[in-house]
């Protein structure tokens, strides 16, 4: 092996992190090759560098205070799903389903609001149409009290106005 | 003595029992800790992300799913953590910082007894995050360079060029200690 692979492959070695046939290989050639063996010891010694730097002792009483701010968010949280709680009937589930669920959830809810919206409109429109034609059926008889009833002179005018093309009148 | 394991353990914490979250802080306070301290280099810091890690867990106990050991997912909290930490408080820790002891007196420091130990924890400090976290959780936890990748998710290749740069950063400074 060359000793450009082995140099790339020396701290994944340091760190047992190769394949035994690598590593075998891998100490086969710096049984040989001085100059990867120092490269080597130089890695050993940066492991040693921190071994130096020593146990960190856990401050005193870490956990105590831990288990405390634990109990007091756990009776928080109690407190408040007790409040959000109808007749036994809690929203907890909603939060244990997986994301997909949650989101398809979402979508069908969505989907049914606006399809309730797109056919209220349409049901809003067509009454609006009979309302119309209603109020058409109601003037019925009641033509004779406009300002141009029917027979009388000015409606003649209209439709005689409306039948000329304005064109004509300027030639 | 049979010995519960840490999944048996989150499901009873995912019941309500903190019995079990009790032991499951035993179990890990050490770890949580000592890679705070030594990815923020501040002993108030280190323990006020440490306390966050348990109670983050504690909470997500309800959804906890062990996919990965509960180990790999402990660092990974206290990584984003620290991750965090460093941007709001002191976003120079993420690249190097200057070579200068840190300003306030720590528990560390008063640990530290001997002058190469300082220079050493001053050599670490100095490295950027992703090394600095991939150089502590491989040598200090043992994690290996698949569970560290998991932890800091990114690449296998990645964590492997974090800990070589580490190590050619800290054999640069401290070359000069025998």
């Amino acid at each position: 092996m060359r000793c450009k692979k082995v140099l790339s492959h020396l701290n994944a070695y340091a760190d047992h992190e190769l394949s035994d046939r690598l590593s075998r290989e891998i100490d086969d050639h710096l049984r040989d090759c001085g100059m990867c063996r120092i490269q080597f010891k130089r890695i050993l010694q940066v492991g040693a560098s921190l071994n130096a730097l020593g146990v960190l002792p856990v401050p005193v009483g870490f956990a105590e205070r831990i288990m405390s701010e634990a109990r007091s968010r756990v009776l928080l949280g109690a407190e408040k799903k007790s409040f959000f709680a109808w007749d036994g009937f809690s929203l907890q589930w909603l939060s244990e389903l997986s994301v997909p669920v949650r989101l398809a959830a979402c979508t069908m809810v969505l989907l049914a609001f606006f399809l309730g919206m797109t056919m209220s409109r349409e049901i809003s429109l067509s009454g609006n149409n009979q309302a119309t034609a209603s109020r058409e059926t109601d003037m019925e008889g009641f033509e004779w009290f406009s300002p141009s009833p029917p027979e009388s002179l000015e409606h003649t005018y209209m439709i005689l106005a409306s039948s000329f093309d304005v064109g004509d009148m300027t030639r | 003595m049979t010995v519960i394991s840490d999944d048996q353990l989150m499901q009873a914490v995912a019941h309500g029992d903190l019995d079990a979250f009790n032991k499951i802080v035993l179990r890990y306070q050490h770890h949580a800790w000592r890679t705070a301290c030594r990815l923020l280099g501040d002993a108030m810091e280190a323990e006020d992300v440490a306390q966050e890690t348990f109670l983050k867990i504690l909470k997500a106990a309800p959804r906890y799913r062990p996919t990965a050991s509960f180990r790999t997912y402990l660092y990974t909290i206290v990584y984003r953590l620290c991750l965090d930490t460093c941007k709001k408080s002191r976003p120079s820790l993420m690249d190097t910082i200057p070579d200068r002891p840190s300003a306030s007196p720590s528990a560390v420091d008063n640990l530290v007894s001997k002058e190469c130990g300082e220079e050493i924890r001053h050599a670490l400090e100095s490295l950027p995050l992703n090394q600095r976290t991939a150089i502590i959780l491989k040598h200090d936890e043992g994690l290996s360079y698949a569970e560290i990748a998991q932890v800091m998710d990114t690449s296998l290749k990645s964590v492997e060029m974090f800990i070589r740069r580490a190590r050619e950063n800290l054999q640069s400074k401290l070359s000069h200690l025998k």
